[in-house]
């Protein structure tokens, strides 16, 4: 299956804390006026300007493994590949917020602004991070009808966890994502800028804490994963709606 | 307080309306342009660096301050290139070919300019030869160079090699940052420093114009 998404502009910004802590800002009550100022001045032409939409599709686990190696470059084995040995669905997708956020983001420095276009910068990074978790939402409700008690869908990315930046293309070339205006450059680069991309793993919660001994791990600088992948998985077991919010019965 | 002080007093504040009509004001009264650029611009962005490094205030605090520091210099800069006014060094900065993101390269060139440095922005994906080209052009003294992506970051050594083959090691210095960048790789590839950051980068850069 392949499903073409679109959500008005408010369904993919992140919270406020979210969008402060993307800045290293300080939390609501120790923020200066004129910082606070700023991020709403930001928020306020994101939600003018952004059109976020995605692209998904189903693959099987065979032609996954064939995106997965790429050009060969990946620094395998992957932590990745401990997840799909027990994976019931896998789904490629490219999300993106649109180009006009990522447009205003230039002209603002361009214009000798950079605090308005660091802070529109910050709070696209942060909405183009949820929308990974939109889509994973979107997709398990839409293929699994929710997830499974102990089960959970997560993304994984290119240029993560010792899976190659370069596999974008055969990603890319898999997906063929033309509904959403994202396309490569020659450094495997997403245009416009604030799009992401990835597979979407359904599998066993237990299957995403992966062990922290693989070979990326070693070059790994933030080791960070741990963290975050239980993060996203309390994230994906709670209900409601929005960036970051979860699918499951 | 001096008209000059109350610039850098209202640049630290962000107070970008009240800048630009201090250093009008000032110019109309017969204040030189070399006095408002190093003890009111530039005065005030040292300390709000100061201040950003010290961790009492955030960057986009330190980028209000940029922006009241553009509004004074958008009024100065006309009459300082007139006067023949010195600047801290000439820098030529982009994102190397192939990569897209300026955010980071963005910051280092406005905490470069706050420092009176004379920047010549490349913008984003810049092949090897134009940041020499520019640099010998412009008469820069370095070179920094900024990459987001593992996939682009090779092409900073073709830079450094650049400037080797075309014999301008010893008059152009070169430096590398972004976040896929280390010390060890600036190391590797011959670059003559590295920064982790726009602030340290304005630090590296001094050093390399002083041993020039």
């Amino acid at each position: 299956m392949r499903w073409h998404l679109t959500w008005p502009a408010p369904m993919s910004l992140p919270p406020r804390e979210t969008l402060l802590e993307a800045q290293d800002l300080p939390g609501e009550g120790e923020l200066t006026p004129r910082l606070g100022r700023l991020i709403e001045d930001g928020v306020r032409e994101y939600l003018t300007l952004a059109t976020p939409c995605a692209v998904m599709e189903d693959i099987t686990p065979a032609a996954f493994r064939s995106v997965l190696r790429g050009e060969g470059r990946n620094l395998g084995p992957l932590p990745l590949e401990q997840v799909l040995a027990r994976a019931e669905g896998l789904a490629l997708y490219v999300a993106t917020i649109g180009p006009a956020v990522p447009a205003a983001i230039s002209r603002w420095f361009a214009d000798r602004d950079p605090a308005r276009g660091y802070t529109l910068d910050g709070i696209a990074s942060a909405a183009a991070d949820g929308l990974s978790l939109l889509v994973t939402r979107e997709w398990t409700v839409r293929r699994f009808g929710g997830c499974a008690p102990g089960w959970c869908a997560l993304p994984y990315s290119p240029g993560y966890c010792g899976w190659d930046v370069s596999g974008q293309q055969a990603l890319f070339a898999a997906l063929e994502p033309a509904e959403t205006g994202v396309r490569l450059n020659e450094s495997c680069l997403m245009q416009p800028l604030k799009s992401v991309s990835g597979v979407l793993v359904y599998a066993p919660a237990a299957a995403h804490r992966t062990r922290q001994d693989y070979p990326c791990c070693d070059t790994c600088l933030t080791h960070e994963c741990e963290g975050r992948v239980e993060l996203m998985v309390q994230g994906m077991n709670m209900d409601g709606g929005g960036a970051g919010s979860g699918m499951c019965r | 307080m001096t008209i000059v002080s109350d610039i850098a007093k209202n640049l630290e504040l962000g107070e970008d309306d009240r800048v630009r009509e201090l250093v009008g004001a000032a110019l109309l009264a017969g204040v030189p342009p070399r006095d408002l650029l190093e003890q009111g611009l530039i005065a005030g962005m040292a300390v709000v660096g100061e201040q950003f490094r010290q961790r009492e205030i955030f960057l986009p605090d330190v980028l209000l301050a940029a922006r009241a520091m553009y509004a004074g210099l958008d009024l100065l800069e006309p009459r300082l290139a007139g006067a023949g006014v010195p600047s801290a060094g000439t820098v030529v900065i982009g994102s190397v070919k192939g990569d897209l993101h300026d955010i980071g390269k963005n910051l280092v060139g406005i905490m470069l300019r706050g420092a009176g440095f004379r920047v010549v922005d490349l913008g984003n994906d810049v092949p090897p030869a134009r940041f020499v080209d520019a640099a010998a052009e412009s008469g820069a003294s370095v070179i920094g160079m900024s990459a987001l992506l593992t996939t682009t970051m090779p092409v900073m050594r073709d830079v450094v090699r650049l400037v080797t083959e075309r014999g301008l090691a010893g008059t152009i210095r070169t430096i590398v940052g972004g976040a896929p960048v280390s010390a060890d790789f600036a190391r590797d590839i011959g670059a003559d420093a590295y920064a982790f950051d726009a602030a340290s980068a304005v630090e590296r850069i001094r050093a390399l114009v002083a041993v020039r």
